[in-house]
């Protein structure tokens, strides 16, 4: 494996598969059977892709990324087109990104993406065309960094993984004067190489000339290799690890979520604990997982209902705009406000409330994590083999008879095995952020660990009883909430 | 990045082989745009299931409101003027409007003319679609579908 990864054109390699995948579903998702388990676009978006993302994130590392499609044609498009722009300075955050994950989670919910192949192909389609427009205007990965809502999901998510690309040696990179994995490797491009009266001679003779060029990129997320802490803005391109010079970049094991317990200078990040964009991402990312979920059980259509009535309004939007503002503000707002302060006036810690609650935020996303796991996973685990009749009819209908006559009978495993891994992705969800909560407390208050602890304690069990009930909760799914 | 080279040291120098370049570059962004056009046309172009009006169909549900479990699926086929429909075969399907859900499969058999009747097992509360694929005794396939909304939990 570790061959292949080192391997120039491994990524590409990857994206391959992925990109013709992906034309499939636009093109199934469009002009395909209207029915969502019966098209390749909706049941590879919302069971396999997302199931496999997130086991993939928990297993391995944010490889997603590595193999994005949306990458692979931006990289094809860039040969036609140089960006000429730097991305904006006041836009050198995450707050587009989280606004766009909420906005993904709230149509979502509002236009039942799920149900619609058609819906689900433009998003495809949408997703694309974005990806081309931001990096075909703005240099570096610009889209990648601050606006892919998808990106910032692996990114705080992988935060957890147990693989992370990294420095082996740290002396090498101290007597390394070139920076190649962050400034990329030059040397003379394949015209000028190829062209008569340079034949022969090696790039070396050119430094310094005009004609030098990138043949190798360097980081295009600003990560500095030996300054770099964790997987944060990391899409696992290898670009580092295919410019360094002395091969002294590789994926590497370590412990997931270590990084959350630390608050070092981060390399093209800065410090977390003064990142409130990154702090509100964790907290949506955490929040979020809750909210997600909830759109799926019996539950909330009688909230919807109820919420209807009360306020003399049939539209869901401003019913379930007002479940969102709760759920991801005003209740967020609310926990971490009481427990920073408790932690001030128990614990002894020295923060003011909001650096404290920034702080800490960070400790619910393992648990987040765990929520995410144990939704996406029920629905990948459960429908695993959908994708063979969907794949089956989708040949079928253009007329090719290979696979033979659709199986709809295969679906997954069933929902008693299924049930016992959920609970345990949240119990590992509930002990990464509570180990997580503890060494952040240790550092915090020193004297008083176990108080400044406590009530972060309490938060992660409050979340965690959320999560549980839940999952036992009937599920509900309907694609028209408010219809009674 | 390449043309400035090309254009500095490259057999094909000069302004001319740069306007070549850049009329290439334009052909393959309209191309790629005529593509997302095609795609965007052929959205439009979704495929519609045998909708044969000769055949009608009405169907019931018990019991009402629909439960999470079994239901009783009672059909009645009639041509178009009125006449029932005998000796079909119909098979029933059930799917949840969310992917990688279980389907329902049920077949009705016939206990009068043209009066069938079959179970299906609802297994999840939420928005169900039936297909009814029949075929006929002279051997003509239809595909009915209805919409079975807000399946009820226990």
């Amino acid at each position: 494996m570790g061959r292949f990864l080192l391997w120039r054109h491994s990524r590409t390699l990857l994206q391959i598969p992925l990109l013709l995948v992906s034309i499939a579903m636009i093109v199934q998702g469009l002009v395909g059977p209207s029915l969502a388990p019966k098209n390749l676009a909706t049941v590879l978006t919302w069971v396999h892709f997302r199931g496999a993302l997130v086991l993939f994130i928990l297993c391995a590392g944010n490889f997603f990324c590595l193999a994005c499609p949306f990458m692979a044609v931006r990289n094809a498009a860039r040969r036609l087109l140089r960006p000429r722009f730097n991305w904006p300075v006041w836009l050198r955050n995450k707050w587009m990104a989280v606004a766009l994950f909420v906005l993904i989670l709230f149509t979502y919910e509002l236009f039942d993406l799920w149900s619609s192949p058609w819906w689900t192909a433009w998003l495809i389609v949408a997703y694309f065309l974005a990806v081309l427009l931001v990096d075909g205007v703005f240099k570096h990965a610009s889209f990648c960094k601050f606006v892919c809502p998808i990106g910032q999901f692996n990114f705080i998510a992988s935060t957890l993984s147990p693989l992370e690309v990294q420095v082996r040696d740290g002396d090498v990179c101290v007597t390394c004067k070139t920076k190649d994995c962050i400034r990329g490797t030059r040397g003379l491009s394949r015209t000028v190489m190829s062209s008569p009266a340079r034949a022969g001679q090696t790039s070396v003779a050119y430094k310094g000339l005009s004609e030098l060029v990138v043949i190798q990129r360097g980081c295009e997320l600003a990560l500095f290799q030996p300054r770099k802490v964790g997987n944060m803005d990391c899409t696992f391109c290898l670009d580092c690890v295919h410019a360094c010079p002395h091969d002294n970049i590789g994926i590497l094991s370590r412990v997931p979520a270590a990084e959350l317990m630390v608050d070092l200078l981060r390399s093209g990040i800065g410090y977390f604990s003064r990142r409130k964009d990154l702090a509100t991402l964790a907290i949506v990312f955490s929040f979020g997982a809750l909210l997600n979920a909830l759109g799926m059980v019996s539950p909330v259509y009688a909230l919807e209902n109820w919420l209807g009535k009360l306020l003399h309004v049939s539209h869901e939007a401003p019913v379930l705009g007002l479940i969102f503002a709760f759920l991801l503000v005003v209740e967020p707002v609310m926990l971490l406000s009481f427990a920073a302060w408790l932690t001030r006036t128990i614990g002894g810690s020295r923060r003011a409330i909001l650096p404290t609650a920034m702080r800490y935020s960070y400790a619910l996303v393992p648990l987040g994590f765990g929520m995410w796991l144990a939704h996406y996973g029920f629905h990948f685990l459960t429908g695993l083999l959908t994708f063979i009749p969907v794949t089956q009819s989708a040949l079928s209908d253009l007329g090719i008879r290979i696979l033979g006559a659709p199986r709809w009978t295969l679906t997954g495993l069933p929902v008693r095995f299924v049930q016992p891994l959920e609970f345990g992705f949240l119990i590992l969800g509930l002990a990464g952020s509570l180990l997580v909560a503890y060494r952040l407390a240790e550092e915090d208050s020193a004297e008083h660990p176990m108080m400044a602890f406590a009530p972060w304690a309490a938060v992660c069990l409050l979340i965690w009883a959320s999560s549980i009930w839940l999952m036992l909760q009937p599920m509900e799914m309907r694609a028209t909430l408010m219809s009674g | 990045m390449f043309v400035r080279v090309e254009q500095e040291h490259g057999e094909g120098s000069g302004p001319r082989f740069l306007v070549a370049r850049r009329s290439k570059r334009w052909r393959e962004i309209g191309v790629i745009t005529l593509a997302c056009l095609v795609a965007v046309a052929c959205a439009g172009c979704s495929k519609s299931a045998d909708r044969s009006p000769s055949i009608l169909l009405r169907h019931e549900i018990s019991p009402q409101p629909t439960r999470i479990g079994p239901a009783t699926v009672t059909i009645r086929l009639t041509d178009i003027v009125g006449k029932p429909v005998t000796a079909a075969q119909i098979a029933i399907e059930g799917d949840m409007s969310h992917p990688g859900m279980s389907p329902a499969f049920g077949q009705a058999k016939e206990l009068e003319a043209g009066h069938y009747q079959g179970q299906i097992d609802f297994a999840m509360a939420g928005d169900w679609i039936l297909f009814f694929h029949i075929t006929l005794a002279d051997g003509r396939k239809l595909d009915r579908q209805v919409s079975v909304p807000a399946v009820r939990a226990n």
